[in-house]
């Protein structure tokens, strides 16, 4: 190389040089500043929160939407496999929602589509991030972090009505995933919305409904399981009923967790509690699932249909996931 | 700068076939792991064009599985072990000194019998885990092990590269260090800093956690440790293309390395700021202060200024050679550049896949850019332009030519070679705008979208198009797949051999070494190293230490 191309090369190497780093930090000022100005819906994080204090917390043992005094949504959301609770939320255009979220199990994602809400859900960590909706509409929340075989069923829906719309379902009780106003958390519960007060009754549960949004993602939708991992309904849940009546309960309210046998395969995993849910739904996806899949003819001839009734007497009474292993064992069921 | 008059000199071509054999060993293992996760890729391909093939596969129990495997030997087996291979070779050959032998066959030893012990735990289904492996989810010990393995039998490598360059400036006081030495040393020292991240994690945690002799882990801290180490990988795979670009591609297109000084400072640069920057993965991450973020944020575009130095300085190199053939115009002389040749096209389209990798990569590393599309399939997206396509082809277009220099067999169907690299690039870049654009559609990473609820079919009906590019681009990458191995195991099988060594390693031309000041203060590299571990306790102690402190330790759990 001769000198004079050298020195042009030198020449524009500097310029390219100067060019890039000026580039760059262009790109830093912007980022600064939209950090300062609009930089509220990055990720907070919220301090610790075992799995196993979730439970204490109101914002996560009554998860759901509340309206805060301010006017602002406090929405808790509680992320397990394979599902958010709630999984469908409702809230007005123009709501300025506040969204906590912590993880029972695994790591989740937390991710509203077409918005900039996007949380990785640790558990241990408890997260926030605000969120203005300004355009109603249908939003998917995906879980966007690998969590498992059932990991891209974990899907929910926040849907963003017109206010006088969302106000009509909130004093007639129907808008989906809100907070019990009773247990609201500290600080909202005199102005929580829905303005009816407390929450009437709630229409007759469809078992299969709940099946779907909360059981269907391990059991599969026909009940099948999934081998290996999760283990089948389909022609087991009776031999549960007969093994003790109260057994299904437990597991249901209480959540299972450790080595089991199901026609002949085996299973070391963990099933969550689903508590959050009402003892209705709870006792109507009961009553869905011992008639399902044929399961029906194995029933015995004593067989009483749950109620809801009976899941309100088996709460409180503080089971852990292998405490119910152990009620398992004891009963004789492999 | 005369380099062949050094104390333990080898001339006669024939004396380096230890080296050869071992070398060759680390970068045949590396392929054959590639062509097996490569061969799924198309899967993963499909699953993103909404095609659920993975039923056919009885062999694997879920997409989930297939991902794994793909992931772990692609990025991580087969990378680490052509680095192995050549960064070990080529100082060998440049000091023309020589390595322990012993020693890098028991390196190699030691990280196939981690691959073995890792294979055999992802191949059972015990450890669906992903490459990333976060906790509580809980692959087998055997995983995690025989990934510890693998990189101690790196960091062994490394050891012995070093001491290589010691023995050599011993043996040549006050000489600067040749370049591929400099660049290769570099590297090591790079990787040496930043695997500690994955070390700690994997030794300290996972693998008593996955035995049994600790009851829990805390998943943000364990998160946090992988990223340490996560991010700088990719700088582990990316520096030896660049060695190729910098001191090879120079004298393959006829030109010269247009400055030798800037290319040391670039690798000077890399080794400083490689690690500090891992908290850019763990922008939505809530247990990271997002001051720190924002700080690991700009040490992130400090690590790009390097990587524009390259982009000049290659070019600028390969202009000089065209022109030398009689290029002339502004842009007309890359018609003279050797596009007949299957290495230098290879490595020229993985350079021009990168320009795109490394756009991408500078939304990725901005703080509110990346909220958008983290964990969407955005990011396979971009590391497949860039540790697929801008490393992985120019490692191809590497054993085009160090292959036959290695084996002493004539390259099978230089035709069939540029077809491979043409077909990989297109089949890449189709790939990486599907899932782009998926990526900003919504569409999540990591998730067997062929295998929904029936319920939630149609959750991503919106990306239609791009996820009809997606699968388009699965299928011409199998082509590529095909093409590549059939050259590689057609020239290892082949019976025609060629001279030794007739095939020669392109070193670059020595005159151009400046024994200027600043060539000598970026040869101290004992200090650049002690600075780059400095850099990395300010950005990541405050953070890593409250995390120790504060440890919130989890059961494993298998959900797959």
């Amino acid at each position: 190389m001769d000198e004079s191309q050298h020195e042009v090369i030198a020449r524009w190497e500097r310029r390219w040089v100067v060019f890039g780093a000026v580039m760059l930090l262009c790109f830093l000022a912007l980022i600064v500043f939209v950090l300062a100005t609009e930089g509220a819906h990055i990720v907070h994080g919220g301090g610790r929160l075992t799995p196993a204090e979730i439970s204490q917390v109101p914002l996560f043992s009554n998860p759901g939407a509340t309206r805060l005094s301010t006017g602002e949504f406090q929405v808790g959301i509680v992320a397990q496999a394979f599902s958010f609770n709630p999984s469908a939320i409702d809230l007005p255009v123009g709501a300025h929602a506040r969204f906590y979220l912590t993880s029972k199990d695994v790591l989740h994602g937390f991710m509203i589509e077409k918005t900039n809400v996007n949380v990785e859900v640790i558990p241990g960590e408890l997260a926030y991030a605000d969120y203005v909706f300004t355009r109603p509409g249908s939003y998917h929340v995906v879980c966007n972090e690998y969590c498992g075989i059932n990991h891209q069923d974990m899907i929910g829906v926040i849907n963003v009505l017109p206010v006088a719309q969302y106000r009509q379902k909130a004093a007639a009780g129907t808008a989906a995933g809100q907070a019990a106003p009773l247990q609201a958390v500290p600080g909202g519960a005199e102005a929580a919305a829905p303005p009816a007060g407390a929450r009437p009754a709630a229409p007759a549960a469809d078992g299969s409904k709940v099946y779907a949004a909360s059981c269907a993602s391990c059991h599969g939708p026909d009940g099948q399981g999934h081998p290996g991992a999760f283990p089948p309904l389909a022609g087991h849940a009776p031999a549960l009923y007969r093994a003790g009546r109260g057994y299904p309960i437990d597991v249901v309210l209480y959540g299972l967790h450790g080595k089991i046998s199901v026609q002949g395969k085996s299973y070391d995993n963990v099933m969550p509690g689903w508590a959050q849910l009402s003892d209705a739904d709870l006792a109507a996806v009961a009553n869905s699932i011992m008639h399902a899949w044929g399961n029906d003819s194995s029933l015995p001839s004593d067989y009483r249909p749950y109620t809801a009734q009976d899941f309100a007497s088996a709460r409180g009474r503080g089971l852990s996931a292998a405490d119910v292993h152990a009620e398992r064992a004891r009963l004789g069921l492999p | 700068m005369a380099v062949g008059s050094i104390g333990t000199t080898v001339r006669a071509a024939v004396a380096w076939r230890p080296e050869k054999r071992v070398t060759g060993a680390f970068l045949i293992t590396g392929l054959i792991a590639l062509l097996v996760g490569a061969l799924l890729g198309p899967f993963q391909a499909m699953n993103y064009g909404d095609v659920n093939l993975y039923r056919y596969l009885p062999f694997l129990k879920s997409y989930y599985q297939g991902l794994t495997l793909h992931g772990v030997l692609n990025a991580l087996v087969f990378t680490t072990f052509f680095n192995c291979g050549v960064l070990i070779y080529f100082p060998a050959r440049e000091l023309e000194t020589r390595p322990s032998i012993a020693w890098l066959w028991a390196s190699y030893g030691v990280m196939v019998f981690g691959l073995v012990l890792s294979g055999i735990a992802i191949w059972s289904n015990s450890s669906t885990v992903m490459y990333t492996f976060y906790p509580p989810l809980q692959g087998s010990w055997g995983f995690y092990t025989g990934l510890a393995l693998v990189v101690v039998g790196s960091l062994m490598v490394a050891f012995e590269v070093v001491r290589l360059r010691a023995r050599w400036r011993r043996d040549n006081p006050g000489k600067v260090t040749p370049i591929v030495t400099f660049m290769s040393t570099a590297t090591m020292l790079m990787w040496v800093l930043a695997s500690l991240g994955i070390v700690v994690e994997v030794v300290v945690f996972l693998i008593p956690w996955s035995a049994g002799w600790i009851s829990g882990v805390d998943p943000q801290l364990a998160r946090t440790l992988f990223w340490f180490t996560g991010h700088p990988i990719v700088y582990f795979w990316l520096l030896p293309a660049y060695v190729s670009w910098y001191a090879f591609i120079p004298k393959q297109v006829g030109g010269e390395l247009s400055s030798d000084t800037l290319a040391r400072m670039a690798f000077v640069m890399f080794m400083v700021f490689s690690t500090p920057v891992g908290f850019h993965h763990q922008f939505t991450d809530p247990g990271i202060p997002g001051g720190w973020k924002l700080v690991q944020n700009i040490l992130t575009f400090f690590v790009v200024i390097p990587s524009l130095l390259t982009a000049f300085t290659v070019t600028s190199s390969m202009e000089l050679g065209a022109r030398r053939k009689g290029g002339r115009g502004v842009l007309r002389w890359i018609g003279k550049l050797p596009w007949g040749d299957a290495s230098f096209t290879a490595q020229a389209l993985a350079m021009l896949s990168f320009i795109f990798g490394g756009a991408g990569g500078i939304v990725l590393a901005s703080f509110n850019l990346n909220v958008l599309v983290h964990n969407t399939a955005f990011i396979p997206g971009h590391f497949h332009i860039t540790v697929g396509t801008a490393v992985t082809l120019t490692f191809f277009g590497m054993t085009f030519w160090l292959i036959p220099h290695l084996t002493g067999k004539r390259l099978f169907s230089p035709r069939l070679a540029l077809w491979s690299a043409w077909t990989w690039f297109v089949g890449m870049m189709l790939f990486a705008v599907g899932m782009h654009w998926q990526g900003l559609l919504g569409v999540p990473r990591r998730a067997w979208i062929s295998n929904m609820l029936p319920s939630l079919q149609g959750t991503y009906a919106s990306a239609a198009v791009p996820q009809a590019i997606t699968m388009v681009s699965g299928m011409i990458l199998f082509l590529a797949v095909i093409f590549y191995f059939t050259v590689l195991f057609g020239t290892l099988f082949s019976s025609r051999r060629i001279e030794e060594d007739s095939v020669a390693i392109p070193f670059p031309e020595y005159g151009g070494v400046h024994q200027d000041r600043a060539t000598r203060a970026l040869d101290r590299l004992g200090l650049w190293f002690a600075v780059a571990a400095a850099v990395v306790c300010v950005a990541y102690l405050p953070t890593l230490l409250h995390m120790l402190t504060n440890q919130v330790g989890l059961p494993g759990l298998r959900l797959w």
